[in-house]
C-alpha cells in the first residue's frame, strides 16, 4: 500500500458543541452526525503547522463534523471519524495536492496564519489578507507518545471516499474547557452561521512534533 | 502500519474505552459486537473487571466483594462505594417490616399501578413521602430513574424547552429525548449560561438542576440559578437523589436548606440511596401529581414497586424522620474525612457533601491504583471517560451515618498509602 506522509511541528485541536440539524445539513446523506447530548453534535476545528511533506511545509485549518466510524470486523480500531467539509492552506501546492489526492473541499485563496504559544496555550489565527477568519486556542494537559487511527470521510460528486489517517506523536488532551473559539464572518465559515457553535471546547488536543500519515484512499 | 482489533498489546486496549463502540458507519447492525467483543476480552482483566464486581454481603460499612480477576472473595472491605448514606437499609426495624409484608402479600404487586398494583402500603408511603416534604401530594416510581423519565416526558411536549445543568443525570436526559421537547444544557452551576439559553424562547420552559451532583458532590447554586428561572417565567425541578433525608433542618433536602423549599416547583427524590431501598418519587402540588398519574408512561407501563420494599421504605423513613442524629453524625463524618484526607494531599475536588470525589486525573493509572485499593481492603468505584471528561478520572467516595471512625481513619490511611505510592500525591 502506497503511503503519505506529512511532518508537523504542531496539530492543535478542539471539539465544540453544534447544533445537530445544522450538522446534518452539512454531512452528505450516508454519514450520520455524532450526538454528544442530545440534540448536540460536533464541530472539530484543527490547525496544522506542517514542516515537511510531498509538497513542501505549510498551514492548514481544517473544519470537520465528527462523525461515527466505519467498524470493520477484522480491521483496525479507529479513535474516531470525521468528515471535512473546509480546509484552508497556506500555499496553492498544498490545496492542489489535497484537492486531487484527498478529495477535500477548500477554501480556494491561500490564508495567512499565526500561531503562538506561550505558558501551554496555542493561540492559533486564521487571516484572509488582514481579515479574520478564525481564532482558536488550545491549552495543554499531560502529554504522551501515541498512534491513532482517524476515518476521514470525503465526498468527490457522488462517489463516497474513505481515508484512514494515522497521527503519531506525543499527545495532550482534556476536557478543562479552558480553550476558546472565535469564528468570524467570512465564506470559510458560512456553513457555520446557525450552527449554534459553542465558543468554549468540550475536549482540547494537542499533537507535538510527529507525523501524519495518509493509507491509499477506499471506495465505500 | 495496519493495528488489528484484539491487538495483543494491552497498553493498545486501553487507550480505547467504551465510547468507541458507541456507533459506527456502514448497513449492518451487528458490525460493532465483533470489534467490542476483541476488545472487551482484553479491556476486561485489563480494568474493566473493577465494574459490576458482585457483593456477598449487605451493603453496610464492610462489605465482602467477588474479586473476578482473581477468583476470590475479598471479606470485610471498608465499603466506600454503596450509596447507604444513612446505613438505614439492613436496620432491624426495615428488615422486619419487609419481613411481615411478605407474609400478607407476597412477593411482588403483581400489576400497574393505574391498575391492580397499587397496594394500602403504596398508597401510605405517597401520603407520608408528601407529608415529610412538606408538599400536597406525591407520586412513587419503580425507580428514580423512571421517575424522571416519567415526569419530564409526562409534562413537556413538542416545542417546549427544557434546559438542563450539564451534569444532569442520564434519566434527566432520557426524559428530555422522549418528551421531544427542545433539550438544551447550560454549563454546571452557571446561571448567566442559564439566562442565556432561557431567554429568547417564547413558551413553556422547565430547568432541570440537581440538589448535588453525583460526581463531584457539589450543591446546585440554587438562589441565583432560581432568581434566572423566575426572570425568564421557567419552572424548576430539582432531583434531590443524593440529598433527600440529609440536607436542610428537617432533612427535605437542598431546597430547604437554601430556605427555597416553596420556590422550587417540582421535587423529585430516590429512596436507593438514603433510604438504602428502590424507587423515586416525585412530590409537589395536587394538581402536578393528578396530572402525572395519567401521564407519566413509565409509572403505569411498570408494575408497581414492590410490597416487601414499599413496607421497608415506609419503616426507614420512620427512622430517617425520628433520628435526626443520623444526619449530624452523616456530617461529622464527612467533615472528619473531608480534613483526614485534604491533610494527607488528597484532591477531593468541589465536594460540599457525601459524595467525596478522590480525584486521579489520570486515565490510564486509575484502574491500577483502584486494584491496588481492592487488594488492600478499600471497596470504591473508579470512574473514569465517558462517565467523567477526559482526565478527570476520580473514585467516587459515598460517606455513611453508619461508617465508624475507625473505618473511616483505616480507610483514608490505605487510600494516601495508595495514592503516595502510585505518585498521584506527593
Amino acid at each position: 500500500m502506497e503511503l503519505t506522509r506529512y511532518e508537523f511541528k504542531h496539530c492543535v485541536g478542539a471539539m465544540f458543541e453544534m447544533s445537530t440539524t445544522a450538522a446534518r445539513k452539512i454531512l452528505p446523506v450516508h454519514l450520520q452526525p455524532l450526538e454528544v447530548q442530545h440534540t448536540r453534535s460536533v464541530l472539530a476545528v484543527l490547525a496544522f503547522q506542517f514542516t515537511d511533506s510531498e509538497v513542501g511545509a505549510y498551514d492548514e485549518v481544517v473544519l470537520s463534523v465528527v462523525t461515527p466510524p466505519r467498524m470493520e470486523p477484522g480491521k483496525a480500531l479507529p479513535t474516531a471519524a470525521f468528515y471535512p467539509f473546509m480546509l484552508a492552506t497556506s500555499t496553492e501546492a498544498a490545496r492542489r495536492h489535497a484537492i486531487e489526492r484527498w478529495h477535500l473541499p477548500h477554501f480556494m485563496k491561500d490564508l495567512d496564519f499565526s500561531f503562538d504559544s506561550s505558558e501551554g496555550r496555542m493561540r492559533t489565527r486564521v487571516m484572509d489578507e488582514g481579515t479574520p477568519v478564525l481564532e482558536l486556542t488550545v491549552t495543554e494537559h499531560a502529554f504522551e507518545p501515541v498512534t491513532w487511527l482517524y476515518h476521514c470521510f470525503m465526498l468527490d460528486d457522488a462517489d463516497r471516499l474513505k481515508v484512514n489517517i494515522f497521527m503519531q506523536a506525543p499527545h495532550s488532551q482534556h476536557e478543562e474547557e479552558t480553550g476558546e473559539l472565535i469564528l468570524h464572518p467570512h465564506p470559510m465559515t458560512d456553513a457555520l452561521a446557525d450552527a449554534d457553535v459553542a465558543t468554549y471546547p468540550f475536549r482540547e488536543e494537542w499533537y507535538r512534533a510527529g507525523i501524519q500519515t495518509f493509507e491509499e484512499v477506499e471506495h465505500l | 502500519m495496519e493495528k488489528k482489533t484484539g491487538a495483543t498489546d494491552i497498553a493498545d486496549t486501553m487507550a480505547y474505552d467504551y465510547s468507541n463502540f458507541y456507533s459506527a458507519s456502514g448497513e449492518d447492525l451487528f458490525d460493532l459486537l465483533v470489534p467490542f467483543q476483541e476488545w472487551y476480552q482484553e479491556a476486561r482483566p485489563g480494568g474493566y473487571y473493577q465494574f459490576e464486581l458482585p457483593i456477598h454481603s449487605a451493603p453496610s460499612t464492610r462489605v465482602d466483594v467477588e474479586d473476578t480477576k482473581a477468583g476470590v472473595i475479598r471479606k470485610g472491605l471498608i465499603n466506600f462505594a454503596s450509596y447507604n448514606y444513612l446505613g438505614l437499609s439492613y436496620r432491624p426495624e426495615v428488615k422486619e417490616a419487609i419481613k411481615a409484608a411478605v407474609d400478607r402479600f407476597g412477593a411482588g404487586s403483581s400489576g400497574s399501578p393505574i391498575l391492580s398494583g397499587t397496594t394500602a402500603l403504596l398508597r401510605e408511603l405517597e401520603e407520608k413521602i408528601a407529608r415529610f416534604k412538606g408538599k400536597e401530594a406525591a407520586l412513587v416510581f419503580p425507580t428514580g430513574y423512571s421517575a424522571n423519565v416519567g415526569l419530564i416526558a409526562g409534562l413537556m411536549r413538542s416545542g417546549d424547552l427544557v434546559v438542563a445543568d450539564q451534569f444532569a443525570h442520564a434519566s434527566v436526559v432520557d426524559g428530555m429525548i422522549l418528551s421531544k421537547a427542545q433539550s438544551r444544557f447550560f454549563r454546571h452551576n452557571k446561571p448567566e449560561e442559564l439566562d442565556r439559553k432561557l431567554r429568547d424562547f417564547r413558551g413553556k420552559k422547565l430547568v432541570v438542576v440537581e440538589g448535588v451532583y453525583s460526581m463531584d458532590g457539589d450543591l446546585v447554586a440554587l438562589p441565583d440559578i432560581l432568581k434566572v428561572t423566575h426572570a425568564n417565567g421557567a419552572r424548576i425541578l430539582i432531583d434531590e437523589a443524593h440529598s433527600t433525608f440529609l440536607f436542610g433542618e428537617n432533612g427535605r433536602g437542598v431546597a430547604e436548606h437554601f430556605g427555597l423549599d416553596e420556590e422550587v416547583d417540582i421535587h423529585l427524590g430516590t429512596f436507593s440511596k438514603s433510604l438504602g431501598g428502590q424507587g423515586g418519587f416525585v412530590a409537589g402540588s395536587k394538581a402536578l401529581i393528578d396530572y402525572l398519574r395519567g401521564f407519566s408512561r413509565s409509572r403505569f407501563f411498570s408494575c408497581a414497586l414492590a410490597p416487601p420494599v414499599v413496607a421497608g421504605l415506609i419503616a426507614a423513613l420512620g427512622i430517617a424522620e425520628k433520628e435526626p442524629e443520623l444526619r449530624k453524625k452523616l456530617w461529622s463524618n464527612v467533615d472528619f474525612m473531608q480534613k483526614r484526607l485534604k491533610e494527607g494531599g488528597v484532591d477531593t475536588g468541589d465536594s460540599q457533601s457525601q459524595v467525596i470525589p478522590i480525584m486521579i486525573r489520570n486515565d490510564a493509572t486509575i484502574f491500577g491504583i483502584g486494584e491496588q485499593l481492592f487488594h488492600e481492603g478499600v471497596f470504591i468505584n473508579p470512574v473514569k471517560y465517558p462517565a467523567v471528561g477526559k482526565h478527570k478520572s476520580r473514585f467516587r467516595m459515598s460517606i455513611s451515618a453508619a461508617h465508624t471512625r475507625e473505618d473511616l481513619e483505616e480507610g483514608a490511611d490505605v487510600i494516601i498509602r495508595v495514592l503516595k505510592r502510585s505518585g498521584v500525591i506527593a
